[in-house]
């Protein structure tokens, strides 16, 4: 590779899109050349969050570079005041910015604006210059603020001002954050029920639709945010009086709006944004909630009612806040248009529920639940009872079986109870087999083969994951003495759980994946590229890894294989059991299905 | 089907057009052309590049065509060159030239990972020595541009 010069731009250009910002910062000291190619990389994108980002800039040369360099800039986020006020005198302006990020957190301003940069036109207060940023970049296409930008101290009506200043002409992301950490409050902790709150819900929902009514005419007359998309807003938890949920009467201007983010969202903002939905954001089909209060049961329903078109993404943080109610909800709105839905916790979502899920939902693409490693008090997800949806098949009520079908790629979904009389687990040391429940032993096989028959609809599926719950070392403690546990292998750590709290860790009633089981009932499922496994009871050997070879040729790992627990049937032979899975495995190093051997 | 390419210095190539058609450019020209058994000049390649480009085609003549995965961050795609492409790079910047004036995407796409992945990571002096590049910057210049950039770097 000799002469780089030669290479027309285009193809430059394409280059660096594969490298990253500190690469354009070493290309631009290689040679003139270089610096000319590399130098609108390295200002496209002004991102100052540190002190050292900061320091740097705000000496008379980084200024003087901000200035010669301006036309590049593209994208700037800062956490620092100074450099807003910059912005708001720099010459030449900026003003070709597509996406700009303040978040000021909680500086304490009126002191910072006497020391702004230099006299002059400084604007007086925050939110007066950060408007004066948004009027110079009309084709803003992402925006991001936090209440930094628009206290209610330094400037009456500041956030008004401010969503009017916001330009509409393209916009696309709108990102909105009214969180405050001196007021924040553990959301542990907000688990009581603020119930002054709940009581006057009425109250204040009937005073927002006044407020808005009142406000409408002066939103009718700004611009529409025609482009914009998709709107995150963070609110501050359960502190009500934080955030006015007449600031947000804006809504009514976003008629295009498609998906809304919400965090920590308080109980009367919850109350009063589905009436603003409803009522002017006809194409919202994504909604995704985080760290929620638990009383929000009923604004919940209502905001699952305020998609028009049904929803098709949908990723919510907890069932005891959906209910039965919320569920037969969005059953009724959703069942032929929800692609993605993921539910952190399931935990109270009836089993018979999941499977009225299953059986309705036609265009599923990602059913998803906890993520790797999210250890919270209650997580776990949605879960199936094979046995009852077996024996329900079986009584003639033929709406049990599932509609889940080739639209389906990833997979979460602990299915449970199922009859396994082969399986025995360890307490304190002796073998003991698992309780069946009162489960037909003899229903082993129909019941796996029902279930795998359930599955085996799938045939687009890329992931299937039987269960990520991970156990929650705190729950663990109130259980087991510490200093028993701190000396436990992982194992018997788990055991000790399950017997003390049962139904969390690892699960013992469940498929099999053998093909004594019906394995052979998933060959259609040609796309297959993970399985977990890790918290179930499987019994994956040897035979089963060469079937998985031959009918699953893009399988490329199967999580949680390790045979070394004392619960399988092959528990007499087991050690030569894993010796063979072992030997296989080490025999097809660069993956399990055969396209890798091509 | 074979088509007849010759290359800026009067060579010729026999190849399937199957093959051929891997290049956007030869493809375009053969529909326009339509039937015909005359042979297609490409000035712009020597027999040397395309040797290499007609060898990278026979070994990607069954992969599909490319689907842009839109979503996909290419910074984080640069390391997926696969073992045969990777070596075969080694070559030169002429392929990419060449790819690029054929329009093979996908060959032209793993030819900027190729040299992107040198780039990556690297001080601004080992640059120049993997490009053969001669430093015309002033000792001022350079400190000056270093000052400039020192709020990008390390992140």
């Amino acid at each position: 590779m000799t002469s780089f010069s030669s290479l027309p731009q285009e193809v430059i250009d394409i280059i660096i899109t594969h490298l990253i910002h500190r690469d354009y910062a070493s290309c631009v000291l290689v040679s003139h050349a270089w610096r000319s190619y590399f130098t609108p990389s390295l200002w496209r994108t002004v991102r100052v969050v540190d002190e050292t980002a900061n320091n740097c800039l705000k000496t008379q040369q980084g200024r003087n570079a901000l200035a010669r360099y301006s036309q590049y800039i593209r994208e700037f986020e800062t956490t620092y005041l100074g450099l807003v006020f910059y912005l708001t005198i720099a010459r030449p302006a900026i003003t070709k910015l597509v996406s700009l990020t303040i978040r000021l957190k909680d500086h304490r301003f009126s002191k910072l604006t006497a020391k702004a940069d230099q006299a002059g036109d400084v604007p007086k207060s925050v939110t007066s210059s950060v408007i004066k940023v948004l009027k110079n970049n009309p084709g803003l296409r992402s925006l991001n603020l936090d209440r930094g930008c628009f206290r209610y101290k330094d400037d009456e009506g500041a956030f008004e001002f401010l969503t009017i200043a916001i330009p509409t002409a393209r916009l696309e992301r709108l990102e909105l954050s009214f969180f405050d950490s001196h007021w924040a409050r553990d959301l542990e902790g907000a688990a009581i029920t603020d119930s002054a709150a709940t009581a006057s819900s009425i109250t204040y929902t009937n005073q927002f639709l006044a407020g808005v009514k009142l406000l409408l005419p002066i939103n009718l007359e700004q611009d529409r945010f025609f482009s914009l998309k998709e709107i995150a807003i963070t609110g501050n938890g359960i502190k009500a009086s934080s955030m006015d949920p007449i600031r947000l009467s804006f809504l009514v201007r976003c008629p295009n709006l498609e998906r809304i983010r919400l965090d920590r969202l308080d109980h009367p903002t919850m109350a009063c944004l589905p009436i603003l939905l409803k009522m002017a954001c006809h194409r919202l089909d994504c909604l995704e909630l985080t760290n929620c209060t638990n009383d929000i049961t009923e604004p919940l329903v209502d905001l699952l009612q305020a998609s028009k078109r049904g929803w098709k993404e949908l990723r919510l943080p907890s069932m005891y806040a959906l209910t039965r109610l919320g569920l037969a909800m969005l059953l009724d709105t959703s069942s032929e248009t929800l692609e993605v839905l993921r539910i952190e916790n399931a935990e109270d979502l009836l089993r018979r529920d999941t499977v009225g899920l299953l059986s309705s939902t036609t265009r599923l693409r990602r059913l998803e639940g906890p993520s790797d490693g999210q250890v919270t008090r209650f997580t776990s997800e949605l879960t199936v009872d094979a046995y009852e949806n077996y024996q329900e098949y079986v009584d003639g009520q033929k709406d049990r079986a599932w509609a889940v079908g080739p639209s389906m790629e990833y997979m979460q979904l602990s299915i449970q109870r199922v009859p396994r009389p082969d399986v025995v687990c360890r307490q304190g040391g002796r073998h003991l087999t698992f309780s069946q429940e009162g489960l037909d032993a003899d229903l082993r096989f129909e019941v796996q083969r029902w279930i795998y028959t359930q599955l085996s609809k799938m045939t687009c599926l890329k992931e299937l994951v039987l269960g990520k719950m991970d156990l929650d070392p705190e729950l663990l403690a109130s259980y087991i003495d510490p200093l028993l546990s701190s000396s436990m292998d992982p194992i018997a750590y788990e055991e000790a759980l399950l017997m003390s709290y049962s139904g969390r860790g690892f699960q013992y009633l469940t498929m099999e994946f053998s093909l004594e089981s019906g394995l052979d009932i998933l060959e259609g499922m040609k796309e297959l590229r993970v399985l977990d496994v890790r918290r179930t009871a499987h019994n994956i050997g040897v035979k089963e890894l060469e079937w998985m070879h031959i009918n699953w040729p893009k399988l490329e790992k199967i999580r949680g294989l390790e045979t070394e627990r004392g619960w399988s049937v092959h528990r007499g032979e087991g050690k030569e059991f894993k010796a063979g899975v072992d030997a296989w495995m080490a025999a097809h190093p660069r993956g399990i299905g055969s396209s890798f051997y091509l | 089907m074979t088509v007849i390419l010759v290359s800026s210095d009067n060579q010729d190539f026999k190849v399937d057009k199957e093959v051929a058609e891997r290049s956007i450019l030869i493809k375009n020209m053969l529909e326009d052309v339509g039937e015909s058994d005359s042979p297609i000049p490409l000035p712009n390649v020597t027999a040397a590049v395309l040797t290499k480009v007609i060898e990278y085609c026979e070994h990607h003549r069954n992969d599909p065509v490319q689907v842009p995965e839109e979503t996909d961050d290419p910074r984080k795609r640069s390391n997926d060159i696969e073992e045969w492409d990777m070596k075969f790079m080694q070559v030169d910047h002429e392929i990419i030239l060449a790819a690029n004036y054929l329009d093979i995407k996908p060959l032209l796409d793993v030819g900027c990972k190729t040299v992107a992945n040198i780039i990556k990571g690297k001080t601004p002096e080992e640059i120049r020595k993997a490009f053969n590049i001669v430093n015309d910057f002033t000792p001022e210049e350079e400190a000056q541009i270093k000052k400039e950039n020192e709020w990008a770097e390390d992140r």
